[in-house]
């Protein structure tokens, strides 16, 4: 069989001892990247990439694929520790695997998401060997009015975020799409809500304003009381998943891993919902939903799975067309530039060994990602022992680097301090910033699909219902909305949180 | 007069302090010296900015490092470069769109295209190539223009975005070949090559290192070069004014740039070192590798290119009405 002989040229490329050490490396320098709050891998990538010109190619794409799929694991361990999600799909996991870690299950939150990620990763890496090129004609498909009607879901089901009041949950969506709208519209040019700055022509820093909203807020809270610091808040039980959560996480797992493999393909912003999407999915169906938002194991195991199968998918637009679907893969086409290959539809047949090398060296660096992450829990859990007035200036500090080295420019540190403000403020009104962050990431795609669909259909707004994907989509989105708004459950709902 | 004279004392010991510029001159580059690319890294000019500030390095012996700053259409990084101490420790890799589009864009920016800077060479200038999908039904820009002359405004076509080279470029070759088409402009050449393939613009116009692997994977088909003479890759594609059209040019291109008042012996020795680096077969076969075929020009003659694409660019945002205020 064809796929057998691609695996095993890719296995005999990624096995070579060369290779291996490069994806160990990419994996390692990745995880511990991930871990530095506020270093993402994309200024990792940025930084290293020189380190790159003198490696062979595949060696070279080998050791960015591992710091990629390291960091975004790594992003994960400072969003459970210290609450502090280092990109989009990690803001998710700090909501419920944060809670574990101040109830003392920090080492069980992190072993299910090393988990979790694992078997989402193997998964969606196999979905990958199998079927990357008719993958990525499917996500082709998706034209404007398919994502516009996926953004109103997934606004829609980001209700399901907040695990308070539903109306504070709606009010922080519509602040988010507020400043959401701030930077120079695409289609006319015309600045909003800029005030002649131009650092905001392109709108606020999704990274600034995560790493304030989060991390910054969370240390002001935690400086208010010496003895309510949430880093020692409880003793830290055994690091393992006992035999009751193990059996918890599989179904999040399977489900999670399904979901963000798809949406993971499509270049257009779909693996930025994955996580978020796993979570409402989760919280609907689980039997103990008032768990949410205060420690469900299945809130972390979903949206880290989720987010893994993504991470890995969204490759498929980048091998089969060239085309980067974030600014990670953007970096890892210049990489490649810069070597001489230009990638496009041709690369899987003119450099297989390339591709198939690249394929096969995920699952060895999805391995080696456990291998490396399971011993090292105790070790993340044990720096929560640290004292915090030690801990604090630590992660401003990085917080600071890591919001410079996005765009090199001292802006975004203003900005992040303020949204530090602003998010403190917001949770002594109980108001929860996860809903705030999405309805900023989703509103300008929303906007953005929305104007190119009309554009291109010359203003008939029945594009969304006579393209079947988008008529489907926001059907889903109408029977979301029916959840959130049924009277029944409503009710339901509060009685849930009443104790 | 105590005061003034204190105050003149003051003013010469500053500038006693201040190093000489002609004998800083004289041994430069003497530490690390930064190349500003206004773009993401990862992009083609990127990757380019790097190629050449590795050779820059290796024949000055000090570090030349790429440091990305993006953002509002390329002009936050050349306003940093504007306004930075003129040394020659800060270069700018420097587009047509900081330099000849945004001085006409946008209404407010701190730096001025053409008198914040002294060039120092011209790295690269490629033109782009027409492209339709692969299953379009125009085999020819005869075709696609009779089209859209029976049409007017119904074929689209898609750009990285608005007030983009490609934008404004394919706007003048419309207004000459005289027909009228809707403008859908996306985020950044990479959404824009997502839309074109998933169907969604009838045309785009891209750089050969963009368009060729779209090509061959037999994804797009190219229909005109929009430069002076045929690409050697695409020997059967005619250009532009093959087909009739004429003063409807476009291209891009990047040069290094300092801030204007560089010292003259330091930009003497940049020159000479950015001509050396542009001579050594290694650094053409590298920018070759990355889609770009090395061009160099004359100073006045680059001079006379960004003059004129200045005036060019200038009025077509006038006719389009596209001021950003």
């Amino acid at each position: 069989m064809e796929l057998f002989d691609n695996l095993a040229l890719g296995f005999s490329v990624a096995l070579s001892l060369q290779n291996i050490f490069y994806c160990f490396v990419g994996a390692l320098l990745g995880t511990l990247i991930g871990v530095l709050p506020g270093l993402g891998p994309v200024a990792t990538i940025a930084m290293l990439l020189p380190l790159t010109f003198g490696l062979p190619p595949v060696s070279a794409l080998i050791m960015l694929a591992g710091i990629y799929y390291g960091a975004q694991y790594g992003g994960s361990t400072t969003a459970i520790l210290i609450n502090l999600p280092g990109e989009s799909s990690s803001v998710v996991t700090a909501i419920d695997g944060h809670q574990m870690a101040r109830k003392g299950r920090a080492g069980a939150a992190l072993a299910t998401a090393a988990l979790g990620s694992f078997f989402a990763g193997s998964v969606a890496t196999l979905l990958l060997a199998l079927f990357a090129p008719p993958l990525a004609n499917l996500a082709l498909q998706f034209g404007p009015p398919e994502y516009f009607s996926l953004m109103v879901l997934g606004l829609i089901a980001s209700v399901t975020l907040a695990s308070g009041s539903v109306v504070k949950a709606i009010a922080m969506i519509v602040l988010g799409l507020i400043l959401g709208l701030s930077g120079q519209d695409i289609y006319t040019g015309t600045p909003r809500f800029t005030f002649d700055l131009p650092e905001l022509s392109d709108g606020f820093d999704f990274v600034a304003l995560a790493m304030g909203m989060f991390g910054i807020s969370e240390i002001i809270r935690n400086l208010e009381d010496e003895h309510q610091r949430s880093l020692v808040a409880a003793k830290v039980k055994s690091l393992m998943l006992t035999k009751e959560e193990f059996k918890r996480i599989i179904a999040p797992v399977l489900r999670g891993t399904a979901l963000g493999s798809f949406l993971g393909i499509l270049p257009g912003g779909g693996a930025m919902l994955s996580s978020f999407a796993s979570y409402s999915i989760e919280k609907k169906l689980s039997r103990h939903p008032q768990e949410f938002g205060r420690g469900a194991i299945e809130g972390v195991a979903g949206p880290e799975s989720a987010n893994n199968a993504g991470a890995q998918t969204s490759f498929i637009p980048m091998l089969t067309l060239g085309i980067p679907s974030n600014p990670v893969m953007a970096l890892m086409i210049g990489a490649l530039i810069i070597q001489g290959i230009t990638p496009g539809p041709n690369v899987v047949t003119e450099k297989p060994d390339l591709f198939w090398g690249v394929i096969a060296s995920m699952w060895v660096g999805n391995f080696m990602l456990v291998l490396l992450n399971l011993p090292l829990i105790g070790m993340w859990v044990k720096l929560l022992t640290v004292p915090y007035h030690v801990m604090f200036p630590a992660i401003i500090a990085f917080c600071c680097i890591g919001v410079y080295s996005v765009n090199n420019n001292v802006f975004d540190v203003y900005t992040m301090a303020l949204f530090g403000l602003l998010g403190y403020a917001l949770v002594k009104l109980d108001c929860e910033p996860a809903p705030l962050l999405l309805g900023f990431v989703i509103g300008p795609m929303l906007e953005e699909y929305l104007r190119r669909a009309m554009l291109i259909s010359r203003g008939d707004p029945t594009v969304f219902v006579t393209r079947p994907i988008s008529a489907v989509l926001l059907l889903l989105a109408l029977a979301a909305l029916v959840v959130v708004l049924l009277p029944a459950v409503q009710k339901g709902r509060e009685e849930a949180f009443k104790e | 007069m105590f005061r003034f004279i204190a105050s003149a004392a003051c003013a010469l010991s500053l500038l006693a302090a201040l190093p000489h510029p002609l004998a800083a001159a004289q041994n430069y580059p003497s530490r690390a010296v930064t190349v500003i690319v206004p773009f993401a890294a990862g992009g083609p000019t990127d990757a380019a900015g790097r190629i050449i500030a590795r050779a820059m390095q290796g024949l000055s012996g000090e570090p030349f490092v790429v440091e990305n700053v993006a953002g509002a259409g390329s002009t936050i990084g050349a306003a940093k470069v504007a306004h930075t101490q003129p040394d020659g420790y800060t270069l700018l890799l420097a587009t047509s769109s900081a330099m000849v589009v945004a001085p006409h864009l946008y209404a407010k920016i701190a730096y001025d295209g053409f008198r914040s800077f002294a060039p120092i060479g011209l790295i690269t200038e490629a033109p782009f190539i027409l492209l339709v999908p692969a299953n379009s039904r125009f085999d020819s820009y005869d075709a696609l223009v009779a089209y859209a002359r029976a049409h007017p405004g119904q074929l689209n076509y898609g750009t990285p975005g608005l007030g983009t080279v490609q934008h404004l470029g394919l706007e003048r070759l419309l207004e000459a070949s005289g027909v009228k088409a809707t403008h859908v402009p996306y985020k950044g050449t990479a959404p824009s090559l997502i839309g074109f393939l998933g169907g969604e613009v009838d045309f785009i116009v891209e750089t050969p290192n963009a368009a060729m692997p779209m090509i061959k994977g037999d994804r797009a088909r190219p229909l005109a070069v929009t430069g002076p003479a045929r690409l050697p890759a695409l020997p059967d594609v005619p250009t532009v004014a093959d087909l009739g059209v004429k003063g409807a040019d476009m291209r891009s291109w990047f040069a290094l740039m300092a801030p204007r008042d560089t010292p003259a012996p330091v930009l003497a020795t940049l020159r000479s070192m950015l001509e050396r680096s542009l001579a050594d077969p290694a650094n053409v076969k590298a920018l070759r590798e990355a889609g770009f075929e090395v061009a160099t020009m004359d100073l006045p003659s680059l001079q006379k290119m960004m003059e004129q694409e200045y005036g060019q660019f200038g009025q077509i945002i006038k006719a389009q009405n596209l001021v950003i205020r």
